[in-house]
């Protein structure tokens, strides 16, 4: 058999090429992805489920849904209505209020840096971002109206037909939906607050000696052993003791295990200065409030997580700690 | 050599010569009799009616052919009290001798997103919904309706039991069945005694319950405990074949019910919806003989008009609108 003989060079030559195009491909999907969202200093990469990788269009499309009434069955209210950015995404509300005024049972949880959530809702039992978004569709004291007739409305606008057909290459469905505005809830990352000037940015000057003061009281009372990392939360379902005996009993309404009554995840800080007010009914008014809650140490009820127990702080080292927490707040994230 | 190849690779794979449509079919009973909603049965003493029963099925194998057991992967059932007839595939099976299941969703699809699935799959969207939400879950078994609270034999008091959480999974053992083979369809007959899943449950004092609770436990486990699966065919046209065509509205959602019908001849249905002032408002046509019917259309509060038709039977009916 005779082999046909080719030049020395080409194979060199495709060689280069390929490497080239695949350093091409690798640079622009990098390119991409700092462009979609930036991932600031000192934070990891968040995981984006594999059937619904993040787009331009439909975070585009995400975004318009997240702010869109029709979504509501009366058409009065939007995500954005209970998440509001202007309060990073809460609503000032000690519970939230659905269409016709009706109040839902909680309240309305910041959407800061969801992301990087594995669980959701206050009490964890959801399991992604996309299945979550039916809940407030569905809920009777929400938007009180069903995902099918939801997306036959956007089917009647052009704008979302559109939108759709460029993010999905379908006319609006569920799944349309559902995927964009997940996609969209994960842009809603804040990473530039004054602790993370200090902290990732290195800047030196950015907290005062109050506020470090304020810093080194929450590592040493252990607040950090629940508010942990870059995200202020170990993402745990756990019980700090709000309550003797809980009227919401939290993960136990999914589990129906008495030893979850109570339990709610442990929320991020990051903007908590203007989320008030706190806790998974909004019964504490303002962040003093919430250090006396961690003084007491709570009240005593058999599931209290251990690391509950009181704390000795003077009233300038409450006012300190108060002081850090305020650092929290990006007000390049407030903004948008 | 190699076309030929190619050409017994193309035979082999769009050969359907040898497969059969495989049906299961549900006779739903209440008491022994053939079920209805808001058909009065009694069952712990008490009457009740349902007024809503859907379950899933998952895990489906039949035993085929001599001892040959097929699973049926990624085959789903949402079974409804009406319906009768769920198409499970085409498979090359000429012997059907026992199926299993498991009454409810496997773990895997449980953890899944409805909205992954078309409209009409058995797992996607549906109305009424069968998913929760705000943990995510499928609810394995629905059944509401109506029990007597006072003793006069009327049901009076509403119940809702849902069931959901992967421990309501409820597994089937193989039932022996005689399946009826017509044409190239193997029809694989199970009754299903709807009563007997509530056996042993204080409906009255239940309520409304929709979670993983020891009452929907019960309920699910009723399924094997109670033997409410078992071969068998209701023959429902023995009696007067108008009176068996029927339709019930589902008003779990006021805003938009849903309407689950029957007709006992298996011709196709044509739907129309009309005002009450008779402006003609929604056609459908070619739907199957029974079936649940979402109208995905929003209508504004009052009163409108159904009407069902198979050429040669005729249902119409008042149903409301409430925003
Ligand atoms: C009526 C007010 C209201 C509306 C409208 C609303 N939410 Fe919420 N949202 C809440 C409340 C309250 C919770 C906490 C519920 C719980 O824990 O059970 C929540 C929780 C969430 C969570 C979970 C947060 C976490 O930390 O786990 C996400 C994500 C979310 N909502 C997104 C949305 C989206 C998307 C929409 C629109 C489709 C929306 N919400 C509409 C009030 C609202
Ligand atoms: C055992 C874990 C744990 C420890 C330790 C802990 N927390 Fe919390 N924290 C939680 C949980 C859980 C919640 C939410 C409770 C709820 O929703 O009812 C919470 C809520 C808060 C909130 C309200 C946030 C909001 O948006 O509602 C603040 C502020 C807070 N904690 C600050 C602190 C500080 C300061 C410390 C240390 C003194 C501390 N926590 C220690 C678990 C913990």
């Amino acid at each position: 058999m005779e082999k046909i003989k080719s030049p020395k060079n080409i194979p060199l030559l495709s060689k280069t090429l390929l490497i080239s195009l695949a350093l091409f491909i690798a640079l622009t999907s990098l390119n991409l992805k700092v462009n979609l969202i930036e991932i600031p200093f000192g934070f990891p990469e968040f995981i984006v489920p594999k059937d619904n990788p993040l787009t331009e269009a439909k975070i585009e499309l995400g975004k318009k849904l997240f702010f869109e009434k029709l979504l509501s069955r009366d058409s009065s209210i939007s995500c954005a209505s209970c998440h509001n950015p202007k309060y990073a995404f809460t609503d000032g509300l000690v519970k939230a209020k659905g269409i016709k005024d009706r109040e839902v049972t909680r309240n309305t949880p910041t959407l800061t840096n969801i992301a990087y959530n594995t669980s959701f809702l206050r009490d964890g039992v959801n399991p992604s971002l996309e299945a979550q978004v039916i809940v407030p569709i569905h809920e009777k004291n929400e938007f009180d109206f069903h995902i099918l007739l939801a997306a036959e409305r956007l089917k009647k606008k052009k704008e979302y037909v559109d939108l759709s057909l460029a993010a999905f290459g379908e006319v609006p469905n569920p799944k349309v939906i559902s995927n964009a505005i997940a996609s969209y809830e994960r842009t809603l990352i804040s990473g530039n607050s004054r602790y993370d000037q200090f902290t990732f940015q290195k800047d030196s000057t950015a907290l005062s000696n109050n506020e470090l003061r304020g810093m080194h009281l929450f590592n040493k009372h252990n607040c950090v052993s629940c508010h942990s990392g870059f995200n202020f939360s170990n993402g745990e379902v756990v019980n700090n003791g709000l309550y003797k005996d809980y009227t919401d009993i939290g993960k136990m309404r999914v589990t129906l295990d008495p030893k979850d009554k109570g339990s709610f995840k442990v929320p991020t800080l990051r903007n908590v200065a203007i989320t008030a007010p706190y806790m998974h009914d909004g019964s504490i008014k303002s962040l003093e409030a919430v250090i006396d809650h961690y003084i007491r140490g709570g009240y005593d009820n058999p599931n209290k997580d251990k690391r509950i127990n009181g704390i000795k702080l003077s009233e300038n080292d409450k006012q300190d700690l108060v002081a850090f927490l305020k650092c929290l707040t990006d007000s390049s994230f407030i903004v948008r | 050599m190699k076309k030929i190849i190619i050409a017994l690779t193309l035979l082999f794979s769009f050969n359907l010569h040898g497969q059969k449509e495989i049906v299961l079919r549900i006779s739903h009973a209440l008491n022994g009799n053939a079920f209805a909603y808001n058909q009065n049965f009694t069952i712990n003493g008490v009457t009740n009616y349902f007024t809503r029963l859907q379950y899933y099925l998952s895990g489906i194998s039949v035993h085929h052919d001599g001892g040959q057991i097929t699973p049926l992967n990624n085959v789903y059932v949402l079974a409804s009290g009406h319906i009768k007839s769920y198409y499970l595939g085409n498979y090359a099976f000429n012997q059907v001798e026992s199926i299993s299941f498991d009454l409810g969703v496997d773990q895997a699809a449980n953890a899944g997103n409805t909205v992954n699935y078309p409209s009409h799959h058995p797992l996607g969207p549906q109305s009424p919904p069968m998913d929760w939400g705000w943990p995510s879950g499928y609810f394995f078994v629905v059944s509401n309706g109506f029990t007597d609270s006072n003793n006069d034999g009327n049901p009076n008091a509403s119940f809702s039991l849902q069931a959901l959480g992967n421990q309501m999974l409820t597994s089937i053992d193989p039932i022996i069945v005689t399946p009826s083979t017509s044409n190239d369809t193997i029809f694989i007959d199970l009754v299903a005694n709807a009563d007997k899943f509530l056996h042993g449950l204080d409906l009255d004092a239940i309520g409304v319950d929709h979670s993983s609770s020891p009452s929907n436990l019960a309920m699910c486990n009723n399924a094997i405990n109670m033997n409410v699966f078992e071969a068998g065919f209701i023959n429902t046209s023995i009696e007067n074949e108008a009176s068996m065509n029927f339709v019930h509205v589902d008003y779990t959602l006021p805003f938009a019910p849903t309407f689950n019908y029957h007709f006992n001849s298996t011709n196709q249905i044509n739907l129309d919806i009309y005002g009450i002032d008779g402006k003609h408002i929604i056609h459908q046509s070619n739907l199957p003989h029974e079936g649940s019917y979402f109208p995905l259309k929003e209508f504004s509060s009052g009163i409108y008009i159904l009407s069902l038709s198979n050429g040669k039977d005729k249902i119409t009916k008042k149903y409301t609108v409430t925003q």
